[in-house]
């Protein structure tokens, strides 16, 4: 069953075109994952389907009605968590999440209660004097706590720190365990990849990549740079092995998921001296999917963060 | 579409929960300033010959230019006195009041994001706006009567009831005219600054 379709939803700010016949779609039960670069229209996408922009063309539905006319129904079945979390500097974190609960109409205080020692956020405290990461907790356990059928979730992790990242993914695997829809927008692959069972990538206003984890796998590849005793022999025509560079004395290369247990043997037998391997980033992926070869990751230099 | 306005009530509350000292301290000190100034202006010119005194001086380019065109000179009372000279200045503190308030609960809260939040969830496109103008319009009733009715209770002679709620009546009406210019002004202007700026321009201009 389809939870949130779009099709051809364009979106112009004046001679801007923000989105371009952006077409998507979300099943009940499904994660979604909506992920590209800053700017390339995923916020503006989740505007409109939250009602809060008009799109100037196309359609956005959620459950089956009207993103804009319906708004206020549609809304009462949805939780949003903006990346950018601001709330009242005077009124304490507790009073925001009552506030939230209120205005949907739908509570589960107990669940409230155990979101918030999950998250470890005092309640009592003013907004004001909250960290960002504090804020997004805020918004998370409000909209986690609701009975929502679909979370809206726009960069949710920005700002939480590693333990609080795993408990929000926690958080998704059980709304999904319990037939609930999430879209999850995110420039964060490795979160995207645990959790999502299908992927759209934006870029531009356009979407110009989706289908399931598997479909996309030759995005995600990792990277490795070696270090050998003896040169690798016929590493060219290894199954799964692209972007091979030679860097001072250690050689670089990115390798297909799948294919790494082969390639890992066949470097072995030449002595490895060192090791290191890295998921490419979000943007090295972008930038080998538009340069159809390009990608000059530096492995080690960072990785996915 | 009755929808837009879903949730009102609730986010009326919700202002009201944040301004629950401000708009209070504003409220109690124009009403104070108010009623202290009446009762300076009886203990200043206590007599007859004293008040006329003064509103022979009103009667000066330099005075006008303040107070504006004296009226009531002929028989200067104390009433006549606080709408001459303390109409106006009390009517700009009350303008500066809810512009002041509008902005903040819809183009600063706006930009800010927090409307966001809101509209994200079950309520009215136009719930936010509709509840701040309503918040202001209470705000500026209440204003109105305490100021009128304080005024009557200091039982000055030349202040009769309907004088004095006349005088409230009319800062609440500036109140309200400006809460609504305020409220325009959030809608057209790019960010929180041009709404002030719009809103203090058109206060400078008419009055």
């Amino acid at each position: 069953m389809t939870v949130l379709m779009t099709s051809k939803l364009t979106k112009r700010f004046g001679k801007f075109t923000a989105l371009d016949g952006v077409n998507m779609e979300v099943n009940k039960g499904e994660v979604y994952g909506f992920i590209g670069p800053n700017g390339a229209g995923k916020s503006t996408t989740i505007r409109v389907l939250l009602g809060i922009l008009k799109a100037s063309e196309g359609e956005a539905t959620i459950f089956g009605k009207d993103a804009w006319n319906d708004a206020v129904e549609i809304h009462k079945q949805i939780a949003f968590v903006p990346g950018d979390v601001n709330l009242w500097p005077n009124l304490t974190g507790g009073e925001v999440i009552d506030l939230f609960v209120k205005l949907r109409g739908s509570n589960n205080k107990n669940r409230r209660e155990e979101l918030i020692q999950k998250f470890d956020l005092d309640p009592s405290k003013k907004c004001g004097t909250y960290s960002k990461g504090n804020r997004q907790k805020v918004a998370l356990i409000s909209a986690f706590s609701s009975e929502a059928e679909l979370y809206i979730l726009d960069e949710p992790t920005s700002g939480l720190d590693p333990l609080m990242e795993r408990i929000f993914q926690e958080c998704v695997s059980e709304a999904k365990v319990a037939g609930k829809s999430v879209l999850l927008s995110s420039h964060i692959l490795s979160e995207v990849e645990k959790l999502c069972d299908r992927i759209g990538i934006i870029r531009q206003g356009k979407i110009i990549e989706t289908g399931t984890l598997k479909e996309l796998r030759h995005l995600t590849r990792t990277s490795l740079l070696v270090e050998t005793i003896e040169p690798i022999a016929a590493l060219n025509d290894l199954k799964g092995v692209h972007d091979i560079q030679e860097q001072e004395q250690a050689l670089s290369l990115q390798v297909d998921a799948e294919e790494l247990s082969n390639v890992i043997k066949h470097i072995s037998k030449f002595g490895v001296i060192k090791l290191e391997s890295a998921p490419p980033t979000l943007e090295d992926l972008f930038m080998r999917h538009y340069k159809g070869t390009g990608g000059t990751s530096t492995v080690g230099a960072g990785g996915a963060s | 579409m009755p929808n837009q306005y879903h949730n009102t009530g609730k986010i009326a509350r919700l202002i009201l929960r944040q301004d629950r000292m401000r708009i209070p301290l504003w409220i109690i000190a124009i009403t104070l300033v108010t009623l202290i100034t009446a009762l300076a202006f009886l203990g200043l010119y206590a007599t007859d010959q004293e008040r006329q005194a003064i509103a022979e001086t009103m009667n000066n380019p330099a005075m006008i230019a303040m107070v504006g065109p004296g009226y009531g000179l002929d028989n200067y009372t104390v009433g006549a006195m606080m709408a001459h000279q303390m109409l106006l200045f009390s009517a700009i503190v009350v303008a500066i009041m809810s512009i002041l308030l509008v902005t903040r609960h819809t183009r600063v809260d706006e930009e800010d994001g927090r409307i966001e939040m809101i509209l994200a969830l079950p309520a009215g496109r136009l719930s936010n706006l509709s509840a701040v103008t309503g918040v202001l319009i209470g705000t500026n009733l209440l204003l109105a009567l305490l100021v009128g009715l304080g005024l009557y209770a200091l039982a000055i002679e030349s202040m009769d009831l309907v004088g004095s709620l006349l005088y409230g009546a009319a800062l609440g009406a500036t109140g309200i005219f400006f809460a609504a210019v305020t409220a325009l002004f959030a809608q057209l202007s790019g960010n929180s600054r041009g709404t002030l700026g719009f809103s203090f321009m058109i206060l400078g201009l008419l009055i």
